[in-house]
């Protein structure tokens, strides 16, 4: 009986887990891939079902003070060779450059407001810029619970930065694997504006990868389906490789 | 002529559209030439792997992927069995076409992963290293008859026939193909007395580029058709042309490039007028309102630092440039048609070379800045006008040593713009003492003189405004004076910023169609004249963009400035676009 009291302790002890612990372990999960280039299609559906797709490739170089990223548009065809260069911080704006090759102008982003619509599409810059554990507020300990037979921790967090569009945040990770499946965002009028679902993960050299992420706005009935194709990390990018100059090339 | 160039150009990039979608990425394993077949019969490949013909070579590929990303995943796992595999791009056709020609001959079918070279990586990889010195190609050490690729590093490179090597070369490299056909069609329902009252233009732009490793290179050419120059010749506009706007190629190292070639070239931060973007000129054939701009001969060096760039570009001349006919409303000097002269007038040689050094960077501060500094030894892209005893006007060029800056300077949601240009003239002499000035035919012909020009803008944005959309708001500043009194001014210059404000704004729908709006209003306070526009465009079928504008120029009553010499003027326009 003391045997059986013991373990269940020990047990409870393990699966107690601050929010703050779970992000930091989600964060540790995905964290390590050093850089990565990938081919990413955006689906956009809107309220009737109808579907635009649009292409892009992209590079991520893994940095302790925020990401540094490189997209490129291949389709629509009006805006391919459109590249988009993110040098993202944790404790100030991101650094945005537009290049639009029409008029081989490199057009710099006033990037505070990190709410605004990517593309068009259901999808923030918020949401997408990289996660980073300092970037929210953490209270209490995780719920553990059981969705579709697996365990999984719910916790809430809220975005430390003045200029998100969120108030709060509720993400679901699996209990053992620590990956996110899923997270809620709820607007600045505290409602709930859109779900994010995360599929198709993928271990790649050692590190687990997303491959896809559903996006739904609860609000205007408009979903975004993003997937990310072809990836590939620690492919040995450099700096260099998210300098302006690769802009024009 | 121009019609059939046009049509050309537009078949020829529909080909290599369509070309390139036809084609995909795959793994070629080996390659050998035909008569040596029998040495490649006993060796054995995966099933998926194909056996391809070019001309009197062959080689052996797997997979058929759409992207290079995909391929490069896929020969992750053909390195671990083979040394050598390389990616190379294929025809889609010539895999459908090999599975019927691989069913009677059964030489690829259904035999275990086995190639007979030495340096293969597989445990069965045990077969006699003379047999491939036999198969025609005279082997390097690593006994391989194969085009391998480690790091892009070509084994037996050296050894293959040169048609073959051009192949590799470009199976190796990335190729684009993009362009665009417009269809333009405008209204005047105020216009200068005799010219047309609407115009219809077909213009397309068909671009390629390839990169290969560091080098990359593009070309791009713009065609256009007017309508009325397929009327008879009084009603022509003269604006059909056939143009090379861009041919250049460059290599990057390490932290520098070196670039060569015509090119076009963006410097500036404001959003109405940049006053420092003067490396190429505008087309004068060419909607005014539109950028459209005349590619630049030129060569250039960049070294780049951790945060900007360091350049020196030598611009080899000055283009002489071309100009619309009368009746086209745009037509710039005036109510009647006066003869041109299209070459350009300098006092030294027009291919005199202007040389260019700019700095430029990024400050990672709390308030982000982007700077440029430049300073130009050379032609100023300034010009101006005179009419000759003939009556010939001519466009007039001189040198300067000019100094100019852009900057954008990030606070929070605003973006504070500065660009000022401060020249010094060289030889602004007068060319021809019997010429006058097309500004003022009256006065006498004046030199030209040191001036300044400076732009000041905010850029402050209203994110999710509505629902998604932001709203920016533009209010910018310009101001251009001459610093000697007697030298030619800016209204003989035509210049129309010389003590101007913008009011605009920008509303972006930020839905999928890119939709936007994008309106203001430019005040002249010395000469009393007001511009008006208002723009939208948005994206439709993912394929074809719709531009609408209007636009209402009242100009000044009293002094002849570039917008009197238009007249009073009304327009409505409606372009669509086909992307590929």
């Amino acid at each position: 009986m003391k045997k059986i009291l013991i373990f269940s302790l020990l047990t409870m002890s393990l699966w107690a887990m601050s929010n703050y612990e779970v992000a930091q372990k989600s964060d540790d999960t995905m964290h390590g891939f050093k850089d990565s280039k990938s081919d990413m299609t955006m689906t956009l559906i809107n309220a009737n079902g109808q579907k635009r797709e649009r292409k892009m490739t992209m590079l991520v170089l893994e940095k302790d003070g925020g990401d540094k990223s490189l997209m490129e548009f291949l389709s629509p065809a009006d805006v391919k060779g459109t590249k988009f260069l993110s040098y993202s911080h944790i404790k100030k704006d991101d650094d945005q450059w537009l290049y639009l090759p029409a008029l081989k102008r490199i057009k710099r982003i006033a990037s505070k407001n990190k709410s605004g619509s990517f593309m068009g599409s259901e999808f923030s810059y918020e949401d997408l810029g990289s996660f980073d554990v300092d970037k929210y507020s953490y209270k209490g300990e995780a719920k553990l619970t059981t969705v579709d037979g697996k365990k999984v921790y719910v916790g809430e967090r809220t975005p430390i930065t003045k200029n998100s569009g969120y108030t709060k945040q509720i993400s679901w990770t699996d209990a053992k694997t620590f990956l996110t499946l899923k997270v809620e965002y709820y607007d600045r009028k505290h409602e709930l504006l859109k779900t994010a679902t995360f599929e198709d993960y993928k271990k790649i050299s050692g590190v687990w990868r997303i491959g896809k992420m559903v996006m739904i706005n609860h609000q205007n009935d408009k979903s975004t389906i993003l997937v990310w194709k072809n990836e590939t990390i620690k492919n040995g990018l450099k700096e260099k490789s998210f300098h302006k100059r690769v802009l024009k090339r | 002529m121009i019609k059939g160039l046009i049509l050309f150009a537009l078949i020829f990039s529909s080909t290599l559209f369509a070309a390139q979608k036809e084609s995909c990425y795959s793994i070629q394993l080996a390659s050998y030439l035909q008569k040596n077949e029998h040495y490649i019969n006993s060796i054995q490949y995966p099933k998926e792997c194909k056996r391809l013909s070019f001309g009197n070579t062959k080689a052996v590929r797997c997979g058929c992927y759409e992207t290079k990303e995909q391929a490069k995943e896929e020969l992750l796992t053909f390195k671990k069995k083979y040394t050598g595999p390389i990616i190379v791009r294929t025809s889609k056709f010539r895999f459908k076409r090999a599975r019927l020609l691989n069913k009677p001959t059964q030489e690829i079918k259904e035999e275990p992963l086995v190639l007979n070279s030495e340096n293969r990586k597989s445990p069965e990889t045990k077969k006699p290293k003379e047999k491939l010195t036999k198969t025609g190609f005279s082997q390097t050490k690593n006994e391989s008859f194969l085009v391998t690729d480690e790091d892009a590093d070509y084994h037996g490179y050296e050894d293959i026939p040169t048609k073959l090597k051009i192949q590799y070369f470009i199976y190796e490299s990335e190729i684009g193909v993009q362009g665009h056909v417009d269809l333009i069609t405008q209204s005047y329902p105020t216009r200068l007395e005799g010219k047309h009252k609407a115009n219809l233009t077909l213009s397309g732009d068909l671009a390629i580029d390839f990169k290969k490793d560091e080098f990359s290179a593009y070309a791009k050419v713009h065609a256009q058709g007017d309508y009325y120059d397929t009327k008879g010749s009084s009603e022509h506009n003269q604006r059909s042309f056939l143009r090379l706007d861009e041919f250049y190629g460059s290599y990057d190292f390490e932290n520098d490039q070196i670039m060569f070639g015509k090119n076009i070239r963006f410097w500036g931060a404001l959003e109405v007028r940049n006053i420092t973007d003067g490396f190429n000129n505008q087309d004068l054939r060419s909607d005014p309102f539109k950028t459209d701009k005349l590619g630049a001969w030129n060569a250039a060096y960049t070294h780049y630092t951790e945060t900007g760039e360091i350049s020196v570009i030598v611009k080899l001349y000055e283009e002489d440039r071309k100009l619309s006919a009368f009746p086209y409303v745009y037509y710039p000097f005036g109510p009647v048609d006066v003869p041109y002269n299209e070459s350009i007038r300098t006092e030294e040689s027009n291919t005199r070379p202007s040389v260019y050094l700019k700095y430029s960077g990024s400050t990672d501060s709390e308030y982000p800045l982007d700077y440029a500094i430049m300073f130009e030894n050379g032609y100023d892209s300034q010009r101006y006008y005179t009419v000759n005893t003939n009556g010939v006007i001519s466009e007039n060029a001189y040198l300067v040593n000019k100094l100019m800056t852009y900057n954008t300077l990030v606070i929070g949601s605003t973006l504070v713009k500065v660009e000022a240009v401060y020249a010094n003239v060289m030889d602004g002499k007068v060319l021809d003492k019997n010429a006058v000035n097309v500004s003022n035919p009256t006065q006498e012909p004046k030199e030209v003189g040191d001036y300044y020009h400076l732009g000041l803008g905010v850029e402050h944005t209203l994110s999710q405004f509505y629902n998604d959309a932001d709203l920016g708001l533009l209010a910018e500043y310009y101001r251009y004076d001459t610093f000697q009194s007697g030298k030619r001014d800016d209204l003989d210059l035509f210049e129309v910023f010389q003590n101007d404000i913008f009011l605009g704004f920008r509303y972006s729908f930020n839905e999928g169609n890119d939709a936007s709006i994008v309106s203001g209003a430019i005040l002249d306070l010395d000469y009393n004249e007001e511009v008006y526009y208002i723009e939208y465009e948005s994206r439709i079928a993912d394929t074809f963009k719709l531009k609408l504008d209007y636009r209402f120029i009242d100009p000044s009553s009293k002094e002849s400035t570039a917008f009197a010499k238009m007249g009073r003027h009304q327009r409505i326009s409606a372009n669509l676009g086909y992307y590929f």
